[in-house]
């Protein structure tokens, strides 16, 4: 995949044509200085659109100056910007509007400092509440943390009245130490906020993980798991990390009653013991404490997403055939023909086409020490984590292709009468390639 | 030179002194000499009419010849059953090598490849012999379902092996009935969905009974089928390990899970050309022919 290009699309969508032109080399090149910028780009007037430009990049966090003095470009960083979209919604979803607005300003400018964030006028009244939920819920944080005091004392209580304005929150860093974060006034200007984009992904996350047990078992159950992620994913850097804690039952059923939803204890333990068998595998128990097996309903959907790829790509045989080389691990060609119920000539052919798709491979193996080939074993196995690349690679790919689409229809000749057409149409493509950017997420980000 | 003296057609001396003989023989079966058979008939009999008598019932396949290890004195012992079968089919001793070889290979037949590698015959003599047989419907050729182009020899009374016909799944083309594997799959699906977490034991009684099929399904044929039906998602299977160190496997109905599949949704993501596409080149997304169908039939 062209990553230069890939880098390039979404800083000339969101900074213009120069911003990206700097954005390019520094991807290309791997990291260099401004100097080296300025003769590389060919600027004439002594460095002032490229200093203007990687400023701007630096304050979206997309560029990072290291130790030599060179700047480099943060490549996941900046193809994150492809989901802001979607990040916007999920935001306006879960914490409300106000705070769909904090987080758009933020998205545009990259950092706010307190004053710019309550003198725009596009932030309205309930921005303290919001700040103060975005803050709780570490979407958002100040810059320098190290200014900030730490302290051991258990958390303030959450201001429930919007009018009252508390001179300090107190969040959770880990199991021992907490920061007291100063919730700014009007007349503090010297706090600069920025977003934690990698709270976004364990929000998606989240959403992709209830949406499968909701679909998968029923509605409370779903509420069960949002309630335990949502205690347990605020606590996390990352998906993958390996210290998620549990939370008590107790924990669970008070939540749950606490956002209205009616609890038959009976029928709730009932679904708990269902999400925690070995089949299942969605909660697991320690005593009275549960924790989500985050991993495994990510892969579930991933793998079922992979299929569901391969069916609408090469139909129901090829599918099977995927399926079973999951399930069974390494097979030969007969035996894979003989346990999918496909003759020997079909599953030949299934295979080879999931092979020359990347996502099956053929081992060799000799009986014979002279390597003859019609004394060789071929034996057939899916390496999922290729599979994943694999798949990855070809969103990116069509992701690009739609967008050179759309850069066609913009630089078209336009003609009167099918404006509205034409608008739609950009509209159509850019939700797609949003689409396949959540797509993309699955299969690279959420790991 | 005495005139050669020919076989009396139903001269019944013969046929006493053949029953004689046999009578002397009965239940001797590591057989007699000729002087311990003399002794043993009830009537006297020249060494002519012994000699007659014994190549009767050689012909015949009633009688069979020994020789005793010691002496290599001949002895003469009633005959098994397949040789007198043999005898009644009037073979030629080609055809006899043949046919004994066929029979061997019981219902997994033998490949005639195999055949001329065993009785070493040419392939003319083979091909005539073959024919003979399978015109005397004796024996029959069957195709086997892993391997198309191969002859395969067996008698023509016996059902080909499960190896070679594919069991219940397959129709007479040798290749896997669709029609009926769906119909069963619709039915399995009923099945599991009235009552979840059976056995494939319990799934093959109910589909034995149901009468579906003209012939019986075993569990291995049951099991193969839910297996296919698990990897395409209809079912799902359960496993649980169970006191006695045994894993039980129950089936029950799976629900869909969600997926987030925008890729085919797009036309990159099922072109078949997406290789050979490149900006400005023949196959390019500035012009692609798969982009504007899709544009001209969005959907909202």
């Amino acid at each position: 995949m062209d990553i230069p290009k890939v880098v390039g699309i979404v800083v000339e969508r969101d900074f213009g044509v120069f911003v990206e032109l700097v954005a390019s080399e520094l991807v290309s090149s791997g990291g260099c200085t401004e100097r080296e910028l300025v003769k590389r780009l060919e600027e004439k007037d002594g460095g002032g659109q490229v200093q203007r430009a990687l400023m701007t990049l630096a304050r979206n966090g997309l560029v990072h100056k290291d130790d030599g003095g060179k700047f480099r470009a943060d490549v996941s960083t900046i193809n994150l910007r492809w989901r802001f979209p979607y990040f916007s919604v999920m935001v306006a979803e879960e914490f409300g509007e106000e705070a769909q607005l904090v987080v758009e300003l933020l998205l545009v400018h990259g950092k706010v400092t307190s004053k710019q964030l309550f003198t725009d006028e596009r932030v309205g009244s309930g921005r303290i509440s919001a700040l103060e939920t975005l803050i709780s819920n570490r979407v958002l944080e100040p810059e320098k943390l190290a200014a900030f005091e730490t302290s051991e004392h258990p958390p303030a209580k959450r201001m429930r009245s919007s009018t009252e304005v508390p001179k300090t929150l107190s969040i959770k860093i880990n199991s021992r130490e907490e920061a007291l974060i100063p919730i700014p006034d009007k007349t503090d200007s010297d706090t600069t906020w920025k977003l934690r984009l990698s709270q976004f992904h364990l929000m998606a996350c989240n959403k992709i993980c209830t949406d499968l047990v909701r679909q998968t078992i029923d509605v409370q159950a779903g509420a069960v798991v949002e309630a335990v992620l949502k205690k347990t994913l605020l606590k996390e850097e990352s998906i993958s990390s390996s210290s998620f804690q549990s939370v008590s039952e107790a924990t669970i059923v008070q939540d749950l009653k606490d956002s209205g939803t009616s609890v038959d204890r009976s029928a709730l333990d009932g679904k708990i013991e269902l999400m925690c068998r070995p089949d299942i595998g969605y909660l697991r128990r320690f005593g009275d404490q549960l924790h989500a097996e985050v991993t495994t309903m990510l892969n579930i959907v991933r793998r079922k997403t992979a299929e569901e790829i391969i069916l609408k790509r090469f139909g129901p045989e090829a599918r099977r055939m995927f399926s079973l080389l999951m399930h069974k691990k390494k097979l030969e060609a007969k035996h894979a023909a003989e346990l999918s119920m496909l003759n020997q000539r079909k599953a030949r052919e299934m295979l080879f086409k999931l092979h020359d798709a990347g996502y099956a491979t053929v081992q060799e193996v000799p009986r014979t020490s002279d390597f003859k080939q019609s004394k060789c074993i071929y034996i057939w196995s899916v390496n999922l984590p290729e599979a994943y690349k694999r798949i990855a690679q070809h969103i990116d790919r069509s992701c690009l292709n739609l967008y050179r689409r759309l850069k066609t229809m913009e630089e078209e000749p336009r003609e009167k009468q099918d404006a509205d057409f034409r608008r739609k149409q950009k509209e159509f493509i850019e939700v797609s390639i949003l689409r396949l950017q959540i797509n993309l997420m699955l299969f690279r980000d959420l790991k | 030179m005495p005139p050669r003296s020919r076989k009396p057609r139903n001269d019944p001396a013969i046929t006493a002194l053949e029953r004689g003989v046999l009578e002397a023989v009965k239940d001797k079966k590591h057989g007699l000499t000729d002087a311990e058979i003399l002794a043993a008939l009830p009537q006297e009999a020249d060494q002519n009419k012994r000699a007659i008598a014994y190549n009767s019932l050689l012909s015949k396949g009633k009688l069979q010849l020994l020789r005793r290890a010691l002496d290599r004195e001949p002895l003469y012992a009633p005959a098994k059953a397949e040789v007198t079968k043999l005898a009644g089919l009037r073979l030629n001793i080609n055809e006899t090598a043949l046919y004994k070889l066929i029979e061997e290979s019981n219902n997994k037949g033998i490949w005639s490849r195999d055949l001329r590698r065993c009785l070493n015959l040419p392939k003319v003599q083979l091909e005539k012999a073959l024919k003979d047989l399978e015109s005397r419907k004796l024996v029959k050729t069957v195709k086997s379902v892993s391997q198309a182009n191969k002859k395969i020899y067996m008698l023509y009374n016996i059902q080909p092996a499960p190896e070679l016909s594919g069991g219940p799944w397959f129709n007479e083309n040798h290749d896997y009935d669709t029609e009926c594997i769906r119909i069963i799959y619709q039915q399995v699906t009923a099945l599991v969905k009235d009552k979840p977490n059976l056995t494939s034991k319990e799934i093959c009684e109910k589909l034995n009974d149901s009468g579906l099929l003209n012939e019986k399904l075993t569990n291995d044929n049951v099991e193969q089928l839910l297996g296919t039906m698990v990897y395409d998602s209809m079912i799902a299977e359960q496993k649980k390990q169970l006191s006695d160190g045994t894993t039980k496997v129950t089936y029950y109905k799976s629900t869909p899970v969600p997926t987030h599949n925008a890729l085919t949704e797009t036309p990159c993501g099922l072109c078949p050309v997406i290789s050979q596409c490149r900006p400005g080149g023949e196959v390019s997304p500035e012009n692609c022919i798969y982009i504007d169908q899709w544009l001209q039939g969005m959907d909202w």
